[in-house]
């Protein structure tokens, strides 16, 4: 199929895309909305919920492993047959698009809120989505590029940011350490470990690797240190602005840019990461752009997915258009996140179920 | 088609300019907001706008402009006065650099102050990086008194001020943020208390017994900066003075203060006093059981001095004994004053100042757990012992006085 025409790409830039994709969630809703049930303990809940999406993650993998060098999509179809194979790559896609739709319009009203109070709201996610689009038409290859390109600058900046708020820092901050009680931080933990759905969809890429031991070290490094940046940041935000506040503040991530100054001259440094997060943050919508328009060309199993970026751009557009303001966008997120945690623990078992009665019947024929 | 596609995409480059575009030749930027009470709920917002072609190359265009305009407005918040302030001012009114709000007491005191504060914090212009004044007088006269005569720009003053406060220990490190935080845990806030007014003046033997307007001066600038409003629950509920901060600065376990210098008593000649260099070697030891009901707090301290200066010219530097007693003699002292500090928080503020709950919440494994051991309520009636460890470092660049008392052992 359409994917083993394309150049392969290496390891680390694969692990750079996951380490700037999943770490980005450092800096938007996700963080406050996990605050509110982990209060100070709100910073181990990524660990956990990255925990918890192993266990799915290494039922797809068992499937996977057998199938060796395919990818997601193809392995559906050979075991679910063309109906079974569309209906999965569709729940899979429309998890993505929902995901893409909200996640896109969370950082719209950030940038609406922190940045550009004045601009009419579709104009800037109108913008975002255009560029995004345009980023995910250049090609895997070129996104995966222009991670690895950007990966070392993106961590010297988040070090650069902790490294001058390193005064404000104070770590009692984090006690009483367990938040609202052990049971409570694992079921959120549990609930939430859809923040890391990255991590199954990636598998629909493992043609563009060497192997599948490349594709697997990879996802280990960038989920590994993605999940402790989060965690790190979470830890940061609370140790800065103590725990009820760090709930009342809107953005702790853009907060901290705007609390960080360089030396007494150089007093406003958020120009300088905001700039730099926005950036990133086309980066990223790209590759969910990309994602989407991947898994719908596989679900009608085409290999001109590529004309399909710039739909699929407009269509998160439209959806991430219907949440009325930004409080409705976290109750829509939250709900969300609820549903494709079902999602992503129904559908691998599914995947395998079908695997092992394919192979039963074929063992028999 | 591809020279088609470029020109449809060309104008979204210039749609950047359209909504949020600042002329940087048209903004009027503030450096300081004073805040009074108002009739019928409402608040007088004096703004400071800063004259930007003060103190810059192009001072030749703006020989008779003074360095500042003060201006004073009636609104229901900050915002909405921001907004009135262009019915006069000729340039949009800008917070971008605004790095001072300064606040009158009474408006500090009343139950109206939270809800200001609560309110403007929510326009992203306003950094929560701002410093807070309390001023005895109304904000509008604190700001049209002070006329810095060596500082010609207001931010800078401001700016100057902040790193001296830092030093000396005498005020607090207050921001908007800190404000913020405090009323939703368990700790008071300590606001800078400043005043204009010099009539108050009075003299003391300790050095930094005073609170702002009390400072003993002539002539200079009017504006003392001295103590600490101390604020709970975002409201204004007492004072403490330069001395009383600078202790409750030593007693917190993290401060921005880690020397200054004050004095005491000599400990033979009732007459003299010691000045001495205090540095706190490293934070505090705060250890606390709070399974006793009081709650037991032990505070270990330890201090390096250095001996400035001794007007009663005994051979402390020389004399083994005479040092030693002077140590005793420091050290019940230097007690003295913290329990005093502890004693006036847990009995007139009934709070905690010192930020001592960050250290109780430690004993807890869950936020339910500590919630429901209310720590205010504990902190007011608990047993607090004070442990000081002193050291002298040196005494000085002189060994010997000039004069040899002699007869002064006890």
């Amino acid at each position: 199929m359409g994917a083993s025409n394309e150049a392969k790409i290496g390891g680390r830039e694969f692990a750079s895309i996951f380490m700037i994709v999943v770490g980005m969630k450092l800096s938007d809703i996700t963080v406050t909305i996990l605050y509110e049930s982990g209060e100070t303990a709100g910073w181990m809940i990524p660990l956990i919920s990255l925990a918890f999406i192993l266990i799915p993650y290494t039922l797809l993998m068992s499937v996977m492993k057998r199938w060796s060098g395919k990818g997601l999509p193809e392995v559906l179809f050979q075991v679910g047959g063309k109906f079974g194979g569309t209906l999965i790559c569709l729940a899979f896609f429309a998890g993505a698009l929902l995901m893409t739709a909200v996640t896109s319009r969370g950082y719209v009203d950030i940038i609406n809120v922190m940045v550009y109070q004045q601009s009419p709201l579709y104009v800037l996610y109108f913008m975002l989505m255009g560029a995004a689009s345009y980023v995910a038409h250049r090609g895997f290859e070129a996104i995966a590029r222009i991670s690895w390109v950007l990966i070392f600058l993106v961590e010297a900046a988040l070090v650069l940011l902790v490294a001058i708020m390193w005064r404000d820092v104070d770590w009692l901050r984090l006690n009483p350490w367990a938040g609202p009680g052990i049971k409570e931080i694992v079921k959120t933990g549990f609930v939430h470990s859809a923040m890391f759905a990255e991590i199954m969809l990636a598998s629909v890429f493992i043609p563009r690797l060497d192997s599948l031991r490349t594709f697997r070290l990879a996802l280990r490094v960038g989920f590994t240190v993605s999940g402790l940046k989060i965690a790190f940041f979470m830890a940061v935000y609370t140790a800065v602005f103590d725990y009820p506040e760090v709930v009342h503040i809107a953005y702790p991530f853009q907060q901290l840019t705007k609390n960080a100054t360089f030396g007494t001259v150089f007093t406003h440094a958020e120009s300088f990461f905001i700039g730099f997060w926005l950036v990133i943050s086309v980066m990223y919508f790209g590759a969910y752009v990309y994602l989407l328009a991947y898994l719908f060309g596989q679900a009608l199993r085409t290999d001109r997915y590529r004309k399909l970026c710039l739909p699929m751009g407009g269509l998160a557009f439209l959806i991430g258009l219907i949440p009325a303001n930004t409080e409705q966008v976290r109750s829509y997120w939250e709900m969300l996140i609820y549903n494709s945690t079902i999602l992503y623990f129904v559908l691998p078992a599914v995947i395998w179920l079908l695997d092992w009665i394919w192979r039963r019947r074929h063992a028999k024929a | 088609m591809r020279r088609l596609k470029f020109l449809l995409a060309l104008p979204l480059l210039f749609a950047a300019g359209c909504w949020d575009q600042l002329e940087l030749e048209e903004q009027a930027f503030v450096v300081v907001v004073g805040l009074d009470k108002g009739p019928n709920n409402t608040v007088e917002v004096t703004f400071q706008i800063a004259n930007p072609q003060i103190g810059s190359s192009d001072i030749g265009t703006a020989d008779n402009e003074p360095p500042s305009d003060t201006i004073r407005f009636t609104a229901a918040d900050i915002l909405s006065a921001k907004e009135l302030a262009n019915s006069v001012v000729t340039r949009t009114i800008n917070f971008a650099h605004l790095k001072t709000i300064i606040i009158h007491e009474g408006l500090a005191r009343s139950e109206q102050f939270p809800h200001v504060m609560g309110a403007a914090v929510r326009d992203p212009e306003m950094r929560r990086e701002v410093v807070l004044i309390v001023s005895r007088e109304k904000a509008y006269d604190f700001i049209q008194k002070n006329r810095p005569r060596l500082e010609t720009r207001p931010h800078k003053y401001y700016e100057l001020m902040q790193r001296r406060w830092q030093e000396t220990g005498y005020v607090p490190y207050s921001t908007l943020s800190h404000y913020l935080q405090s009323q939703v845990i368990d700790a008071m806030f300590l606001a800078i208390y400043a005043t204009a007014d010099e009539k108050h003046g009075r003299a003391s033997r300790s050095a930094d017994d005073y609170l702002a307007g009390e400072v003993p001066k002539k002539s200079g600038d009017p504006v003392q900066m001295m103590g600490a409003a101390v604020i709970e629950s975002g409201r204004m509920v007492g004072t403490l003075t330069g001395q009383q901060m600078r202790w409750t600065q030593v007693l917190r376990h993290k401060s921005s203060v880690s020397s200054f210098i004050t004095s005491f008593t000599d400990p033979l000649d009732a007459e003299a006093m010691v000045t001495v260099r205090l540095f706190k070697d490293g934070e505090p030891k705060i250890d606390m059981n709070l399974r006793k009901d009081p709650p037991h707090i032990r505070v270990s301290l330890k201090l390096r001095a250095q001996i400035l200066s001794f007007t009663s010219l005994q051979p402390y530097a020389t004399d083994f004994n005479k040092q030693r007693l002077l140590e005793k003699h420091l050290v019940e002292e230097i007690k003295n004053e913290l329990t005093e500090v502890i004693r006036l928080s847990q009995k007139k503020f009934r709070g905690d100042p010192f930020e001592w709950q960050l250290i109780a919440r430690k004993k807890f494994m869950t936020l339910p757990a500590y919630h429901a051991y209310n720590w205010p309520n504990h902190f007011k009636r608990a047993h607090v012992d004070v442990d000081v460890n002193l050291r002298f470092e040196n005494f000085g660049k002189q060994r010997t006085p000039y004069i040899e008392t002699g007869s002064g052992a006890p």
